[in-house]
């Protein structure tokens, strides 16, 4: 609780801070979300807007007693029946609200109705005793005496009353629990949306770090340094797409949403260092189907697919081999593919923490219509797909 | 002074061939490799002195072929030569194993040279150990079975029955059993060269035991020199007897 705020116990009269002051430690042992409810039930009982509450149950329980009275019992009695039932019943009805969930196992219902009976026999045999012990023996005919018509209907109807009581406080229960159980999903499902948002964010960030890696880039300028000591005309080139390529996915990676079109460019520039790099090693197709050129997708992901298969996949393997970047229409949207035929997936399948946050991502993006798949091909290799279905 | 460089890219590569020339005229680039197990084969090949190793190669990594080389017990000195981004190197800066990054600069690389010619050469298998771990080189799936050219005839043999392999000029001669063991022995054709299987047999599974011969761990049954100091290993389910050369000798140690 945040101390400055004003608080009508702690900052009230005096009995009302001595009251604060006794329950505070038993608040402190309640978890948070129970002792908020707890501290609002003890707002509101124990200020002005209690005393109605407070008047209602007096009223109650006097009316109780002059029932009960009627039915034949002394006034003390009468009186201390209705006492102990008012504040059982309200102490249980406290705890049906504030912990459905106890209060709803199996095993409480049943030992609720299990006291009930106990409680029950034990006066009853308690009666028994207690006459035994003032008459030196036990009569049955005055036992039986003793429960005369009304007597046992006073008992009886207090028993009824106690399980209709426990019906209304199990009523209660389950209504309470629907309830938290709907918060709960509600505060889930807030949690999974920053989650997500995080997720982008971050992913955004590690992209600007880590998608221009610093393996790639000095393995690069390592290239670039020996054709410019040799004169190499190709120097020209490949300094012209890293140019391109640092400057398309640094802008990329800066937006929240890029066009397929861009992507590609920046991949386009990606796999032509790569080309410049490893020569026959790398074989390079693009097919891109022209209309979904301006279909939006979170920045750096097509990349870093295209990464994941020339790192994970032609540059382990002897020899090289062929990568496949494609954009097609399908029935119900389109799939973007990116395909290589190296040495395939190591164990690891499509559980690694880089496609949980690629998965995360596509998810908060495209609002759970894309699929995002990776499989080991038949004739060897990879193939990434994200399927996007178009609503 | 023998030296051997490896590096997957060719670029880089002939930058290091011509930094070394100049640093080090006095030593000679007996081989040039193209990725790691290339960088082991020729190793057994010429044993030179002094290997520049590039980390991340396709085959075999360049620190799964210096561990190789610690292995044999010979005395060759290795200097890593990568990009960037392996952290793990630098605690190895002062250590046993050199390492310069690429692109190379002739000031770094001439200290490097310095250090490899005062110190003995030695390679500590356990600093290897570590960086191995560190690195976690991307492996193949060891393949279920191997396909074979025999005539016109494509064989899968599954890699339960290879008794071994043994290098055929550019190709590779498999020699198996089929029937659990039990049928007759049998050769073929594979089509990759021996370096090549290197990469991708599980090497708890199988043993180079010479350059041109890698053979079934759980058919080795003893090993035995001859008077001429030659090691030859007797197999299990074969007759045929097949050379241990020294680089491979030191897995025969005895207790």
């Amino acid at each position: 609780m945040d101390t400055a705020l004003h608080h009508p116990l702690r900052d009230g009269n005096r009995l009302q801070r001595a009251y604060y002051r006794w329950a505070v430690p038993y608040y402190e042992r309640l978890a948070p979300e129970l002792r908020g409810h707890v501290e609002a039930l003890d707002i509101a009982l124990y200020t002005r807007q209690g005393l109605g509450t407070w008047l209602g149950a007096l009223g109650a329980w006097a009316g109780a007693t002059v029932g009960l009275m009627a039915a034949g019992l002394s006034l003390a009695a009468a009186a201390a029946v209705a006492a102990l039932y008012a504040v059982s019943a309200s102490f249980s009805m406290l705890q049906a609200w504030l912990l459905p969930e106890a209060f709803l196992a199996k095993r409480m219902a049943l030992k609720g109705l299990a006291w009930l009976a106990f409680g029950l026999l034990a006066g009853m045999a308690g009666v028994g005793v207690g006459q035994a012990l003032r008459n030196g023996a036990f009569e049955w005919e005055a036992y039986r005496r003793l429960f005369d018509a009304t007597k046992l209907g006073v008992v009886l109807g207090l028993a009824l009353i106690c399980a209709s009581q426990i019906l209304a406080m199990w009523a209660v229960a389950k209504a309470r629990r629907s309830e938290l159980e709907r918060e709960r999903a509600q505060a889930q499902l807030v949690a999974e949306r920053d989650a997500a948002a995080h997720a982008a964010t971050e992913a955004r960030l590690r992209l600007l770090q880590g998608q221009i890696q610093p393996h790639f880039i000095f393995n690069t300028l390592a290239t670039l340094q020996h054709w410019v000591d040799k004169g190499d005309a190709r120097a020209a080139g490949l300094l012209r797409e890293l140019t391109a390529f640092l400057r398309s996915s640094t802008e990329l990676l800066g937006q929240a949403s890029v066009s397929l079109g861009e992507e590609v460019q920046a991949v386009r520039h990606y796999l032509s260092i790569l080309q410049a790099r490893l020569g026959e090693r790398l074989v390079v197709a693009i097919d891109i189907e022209p209309a979904l050129v301006p279909q939006p997708l979170p920045p750096g992901l097509l990349l870093t697919l295209v990464e994941n298969a020339v790192a994970h996949g032609i540059e382990p393997k002897i020899g090289g081999g062929r990568v496949r970047v494609s954009a097609a229409l399908t029935p119900v949207g389109w799939r973007l593919g990116v395909e290589d035929d190296g040495v395939g997936l190591a164990g690891e399948g499509g559980a690694g923490v880089g496609l949980a946050n690629l998965r995360q991502r596509l998810q908060h993006h495209f609002a759970g219509n894309a699929r995002f798949s990776l499989q080991p091909r038949a004739e060897g290799g990879t193939r990434a797909c994200i399927d996007v279905e178009v609503p | 002074m023998k030296l051997l460089i490896a590096d997957d890219e060719a670029a880089p590569r002939e930058q290091l061939a011509e930094a070394l020339a100049a640093v080090w005229p006095q030593a000679r680039i007996v081989a040039q490799a193209e990725h790691g197990a290339d960088a082991w084969d020729l190793w057994l090949e010429h044993q030179p002195e002094v290997c520049f190793l590039d980390i991340r190669m396709p085959g075999l990594t360049g620190i799964e072929v210096a561990q190789r080389i610690a292995g044999s017990g010979m005395p060759t000195a290795v200097v890593f030569v990568s990009a960037y981004g392996d952290h793990a190197l630098a605690a190895f800066d002062a250590g046993a194993v050199d390492y310069v990054v690429k692109p190379v600069q002739l000031a770094r690389l001439a200290q490097a040279v310095a250090r490899v010619r005062q110190r003995p050469a030695r390679v500590d298998a356990a600093q290897l150990q570590a960086l191995l771990a560190q690195l976690q080189p991307l492996r193949p799936p060891q393949p279920q079975s191997l396909q074979a050219s025999v005539g016109k005839e494509v064989r899968l043999i599954p890699l339960d029955a290879v008794l071994y392999f043994e290098s055929d000029a550019r190709y590779t001669r498999v020699v198996y059993r089929d029937a659990g063991l039990d049928g007759p022995q049998r050769d073929a054709l594979l089509r990759t060269p021996l370096k090549d299987w290197l990469a991708q047999l599980d090497p708890q599974q199988f043993t180079q035991v010479h350059r041109s011969v890698i053979v079934a761990t759980r058919q080795m049954l003893s090993a035995q020199r001859d008077d001429e100091g030659c090691m030859w290993l007797r197999l299990r389910d074969s007759p045929d007897r097949l050379p241990v050369s020294r680089p491979f000798q030191p897995l025969f140690k005895g207790q």
